[in-house]
């Protein structure tokens, strides 16, 4: 894999990556490898996650019940904790979403007409 | 967090394998994963290896920030740190043994002190309403006469009158001597008024109270009796009330037993009889007055309400009859005036250990992180944060701190028991002994308050600069190439001058003591105290005159007819034998000064008592058989009688009592006490004497061999002649000699003990310090070699580093010396406290001690390789 430029990437807001690992297991139960994986791909590589901080957020989304773990064994004959989204984990990943949206929303609308200057 | 959380939290906690058991093993999955995709991407495989590492971040910080989420109060990380300072404790057990045992040192010391503190000062008495409990006491107007006891006139006028006390209680203490049982005795016995019992609040273990009839005249007299006498006489025989006792002769029926430990008003009594007041004693002052103040009321008003009554009362008597004042103390104070004083020289001297203490701990734990910086600063590199590690510094510092105070409370505990040992029988001591126990909740908790914060004080604040640590500059210094900041070199400095002057200042304290001590036992007493055997004969209530010279003539035959027996003599009273008699001498051609009455001390001997006592005789001769009941009136005086009434005449043939020639003079000796000078006293032949109060009361033996061995001959030979003969008190005059000194001996013996600590604790903080110096500074020490330095001059750069520390400690040793020994100055005999020698003794063994604790590093100093110093890394 070549190097990638810093620049090329952009790091996580904070609290965002509950939000992501939630909605990467509405996919199916995967293991943190896979979660690390498939939020790169999602975002076209943007997104850069160290993968350990995964871990710590894996260990608070367990305990607010949002999801759980189980052992098993990976395609390639690993054995692997795999994560599983639970009703409640599904219920906060809505509510996180819509929360997320008019966040977005609302940084867009200040945003807005600074591109549209720049833009003349 | 949401409860939710907390709950997983909390099963967590007790579920057996955790959530995060397995997460080294989840990681090492996850980078494997991740190792296979980077191979199948086309790295070459250590590539891979660490590509999936440097994607991965810091493997411990996720780990420990995961095992974190589930910490529930850290607990986890808690046991963690725990595990590895007792390891880290373990690995270094010099430097953990030096410590424990410092802080069980200091706070062993303090705990000892202030239990004491707390017993004697701060616990309530074991009184109702103890705070409001009061002792008056009248001083008389005449010079001479003993103070503080009332009249039962003034005591009957205060109690009628009364309108400032819930109760006023009287008691006479007296000795007595109690037959009607096997072996007659001698006792103390005190004769209580109704209100006493209400007044201390205690009750017979067996049988009742005293009721109102018992003190009415005409009654049969009863009394309670202690159960210290109950299972000394009775063998705690449940039917001991009811049975009659001799007290002094007048049968008395014993109505009940009165519990153990009592405090108040006084531990030695075995008998409290109903008080009675006969109308011909009505004005002998023999009274001690307690009352208790009614509530609002001070100690002030009562005190001026109580003056004022008395003078109304007294307004007719003669003005040098009349009562000077009466006073109203607190019965706290009253109880321990004296040792009051001792207690806070004690915690005084007590702070001083802790202070040497505090400052060893500090220099041990300061040079101890030097030497772990760059621990810390890797283990901060690996992603520990600065929390983490202040946590895991004090997480040992805690570690010592429970292990001092333990060992501290341990020390302390022995300290006390061993002092307790020392104490005479006082209320003093069984005001330590009562209650559950001296060690209590408020003891424990000042010991652990003192341990914390000698431990956290002194093991926090080094542990704070980890917080703002250059990694790279700690990481790459070795700890050897480390040397002291400005700032700490100077704070180790300040703390060995302290630790100094502290040594300094208890030396000359238990120089002082010490000297004190020696001086009272190894001066010239007048007399000698080896191979003597000493017994009480208190005079049996129905003795006569005659009967007693007959008795003591006959026990006189006796003992000398013991083989090995050399001397035997009889005496009123004995040197420190408690029993003093005085009485009013008038000068030749002067007439009485009832404000400045000539009083000298009387001694009614036999023949051989100078002899016995090895008293020397310094001019004229000593009593013989010459001075017999017919022979002409003779006596001896001692030294200042002499000088005082015949200032400018030879005393010898001179009239000392009309009728009664002088014939020798003999040196004052120290009878009342032995840091008491005796005042003019005088010896008359018993034989000569008319009256009962003239019959000794003492016999002492001289002996050729140990004289303990003749105490049963002694007790055979005054069986034979008299059953009715109480004995108390057989003992060597050594042994008396050394009951009287007990004190003394108690502070000099613990003085001395806390000054060798202070000077071992600084010769262990200055070798500390100095070796810390030697090492972090052995590459300069290199170089200089190198450049040609020699070892005197190697010497001469670390005694400059010293020399500052140790003169401004003598320095500060000597100015606290000179005003702190004053605080001594009651218990010092024979020096003053600023004694010189005394101090330059002291500023010698302070100077030797720090000249100690530099030897070992300076040789390590001198031994310095050059070469491997300048090359070591």
């Amino acid at each position: 894999m070549p190097k990638q430029q810093s620049g090329d990437r952009i790091e996580l807001v904070y609290g965002s990556l509950d939000m992501l690992i939630l909605r990467t297991l509405r996919w199916g139960p995967t293991h943190g490898h896979g979660i690390a994986k498939s939020i790169e791909r999602m975002s076209d590589e943007t997104l850069r996650v160290e993968h350990g901080s995964l871990y710590p957020a894996l260990q608070r989304l367990q305990q607010e019940g949002w999801i759980i773990a189980e052992w098993g064994v990976s395609q390639n004959r690993h054995r692997a904790k795999y994560y599983r989204l639970t009703a409640a984990g599904r219920r906060q990943l809505v509510a996180e979403t819509s929360r997320w949206e008019r966040f977005v929303r609302a940084i867009t609308g200040i945003l807005q007409p600074a591109e549209s200057e720049e833009g003349q | 967090m949401s409860w939710r959380r907390h709950l997983a939290k909390l099963g967590a906690l007790f579920r057996r394998s955790k959530p995060v058991d397995d997460l080294a093993e989840e990681i090492r999955a996850h980078l494997e994963m991740e190792e296979q995709e980077n191979l199948e991407s086309g790295m070459p495989s250590d590539e891979a290896h660490y590509a999936a590492l440097r994607r991965f971040g810091n493997v411990t910080f996720a780990e420990e920030r995961s095992r974190e989420m589930w910490g529930w109060n850290s607990l986890e990380t808690l046991s963690q740190d725990v595990r590895y300072g007792l390891r880290t404790l373990g690995r270094n057990p010099g430097f953990t043994a030096v410590t424990i045992l410092t802080l069980a040192l200091g706070i062993g010391a303090n705990t000892a002190a202030f239990s004491l503190i707390n017993a004697v000062l701060l616990r309530p008495l074991p009184l109702p309403s103890g705070e409001r409990v009061t002792s008056i006491q009248v001083i008389p107007t005449l010079a001479g006469e003993s103070g503080g006891q009332a009249s039962p006139a003034q005591y009957l006028a205060w109690r009628d009158n009364n309108r400032k006390f819930d109760l006023l209680a009287a008691v006479a203490s007296s000795r007595a001597q109690i037959s009607g049982i096997d072996e007659p005795e001698e006792v103390r016995v005190l004769r209580v008024s109704p209100q006493l019992q209400e007044l201390v609040g205690v009750h017979p273990y067996l049988g009742r109270d005293f009721s109102v009839d018992d003190f009415k005249n005409g009654s049969m007299p009863v009394c309670l009796i202690s159960t210290r006498f109950w299972q000394r006489r009775f063998s705690e025989d449940r039917g001991v009330v009811g049975r009659i006792l001799y007290v002094d002769s007048t049968p008395t029926a014993i109505i009940g037993v009165l519990p153990g430990n009592l405090v108040f008003p006084d531990t030695e009594s075995d008998l409290w009889i109903a008080l009675r007041f006969a109308p011909e004693h009505q004005t002998q002052r023999s009274l001690d007055v307690y009352g208790r103040l009614r509530p609002g009321v001070s100690a002030g008003d009562a005190q001026a309400w109580l003056n004022d009554a008395t003078a109304r009362a007294e307004s007719e008597m003669p003005e040098w009859l009349r009562t000077r004042r009466v006073t109203v103390t607190p019965i706290r104070a009253q109880m321990i005036s004296d040792e009051r004083r001792l207690l806070l020289l004690l915690s005084g001297i007590a702070f001083c250990v802790l202070l040497i203490c505090c400052a060893n701990m500090s220099n041990l734990l300061l040079a101890r992180h030097l030497n772990r910086e760059r621990e810390m600063a890797l283990r901060a590199s690996v992603g520990a944060t600065a929390a983490r590690l202040v946590r895991q510094l004090l997480t040992e510092a805690m570690l010592l701190c429970a292990a001092g105070t333990t060992a501290g409370f341990i020390t302390g505990r022995l300290l006390v028991s061993l002092s307790y040992g020392f104490l005479s029988d006082s209320r003093f001591k069984a005001l330590i002994a009562t209650g559950d126990d001296v060690v209590d909740a408020r003891v424990a908790a000042f010991a652990i308050f003192l341990s914390l914060l000698t431990t956290v004080l002194f093991g926090l604040a080094p542990s704070l600069r980890f917080t703002r640590m250059d990694l790279n500059e700690a990481l790459k210094a070795s700890p050897r190439r480390r040397s002291l900041s400005r700032g700490e070199s100077i704070t180790s400095r300040h703390l060995i001058a302290m630790e100094l002057a502290i040594a300094f200042v208890l030396l000359t304290g238990a120089g002082l003591l010490v000297q004190s001590f020696g001086g009272l036992l190894w001066m010239d007493r007048g007399y000698t105290v080896d191979h003597l055997l000493t017994a009480r004969l208190p005079i049996p209530t129905a003795a006569t005159l005659a009967g007693r010279k007959q008795f003591f003539h006959q026990l006189m035959e006796e003992l000398e007819a013991i083989p090995d027996v050399r001397a035997v003599g009889v005496v009123t009273g004995l040197p420190l034998g408690g029993l003093n008699a005085t009485m009013t001498l008038q000068r030749p051609g002067q007439l009485l000064d009832p404000e400045n009455l000539p009083w000298a001390s009387i001694n009614c001997v036999n023949a051989d008592y100078f002899k016995a006592l090895g008293i020397r005789v310094l001019r004229g001769r000593g009593f013989d058989s010459r001075d017999s009941e017919n022979g002409m009136p003779v006596a001896v005086i001692n030294e200042t009688l002499a000088r005082q009434f015949w200032p400018d005449r030879d005393p010898l043939g001179q009239e000392l009592m009309p009728g009664v020639r002088i014939i020798g003079i003999v040196p004052d000796i120290r009878q009342e006490a032995l840091d008491t000078r005796q005042g003019p006293g005088f010896y008359l032949p018993f034989d000569q004497r008319d009256g009962l109060a003239a019959a000794p009361n003492f016999v002492v033996i001289r002996t050729k061999s140990d004289p303990k061995a003749f105490a049963p001959a002694l007790r055979r030979v005054i069986r034979s002649l008299d059953q009715g003969q109480p004995i108390t008190d057989i003992r060597t005059m050594e042994d008396v000699l050394g009951r009287s000194v007990v004190q003394r001996r108690l502070l000099a013996s613990l003085m001395a003990v806390l000054a060798a600590l202070a000077v071992a604790l600084s010769v262990v903080g200055i070798y500390g310090v100095l070796s810390y110096l030697v090492s972090s500074r052995a590459r300069e020490i290199g170089i200089r070699m190198c450049l040609g330095a020699r070892r005197r001059e190697i010497l001469i750069l670390l005694a400059k580093q010293l020399s500052v520390s140790v003169v401004a400690g003598l320095l500060a040793g000597l100015a606290v010396s000179l005003v702190a020994t004053e605080a001594l100055s009651r218990w010092l005999f024979a020096i003053r406290p600023d004694d010189p020698m005394t101090i330059i003794a002291a500023a010698t063994v302070t100077a030797a001690a720090a000249l100690l604790g530099s030897v070992v590093p300076a040789v390590r100093a001198v031994r310095v390789d050059p070469l491997t110093a300048v090359h070591m890394e």
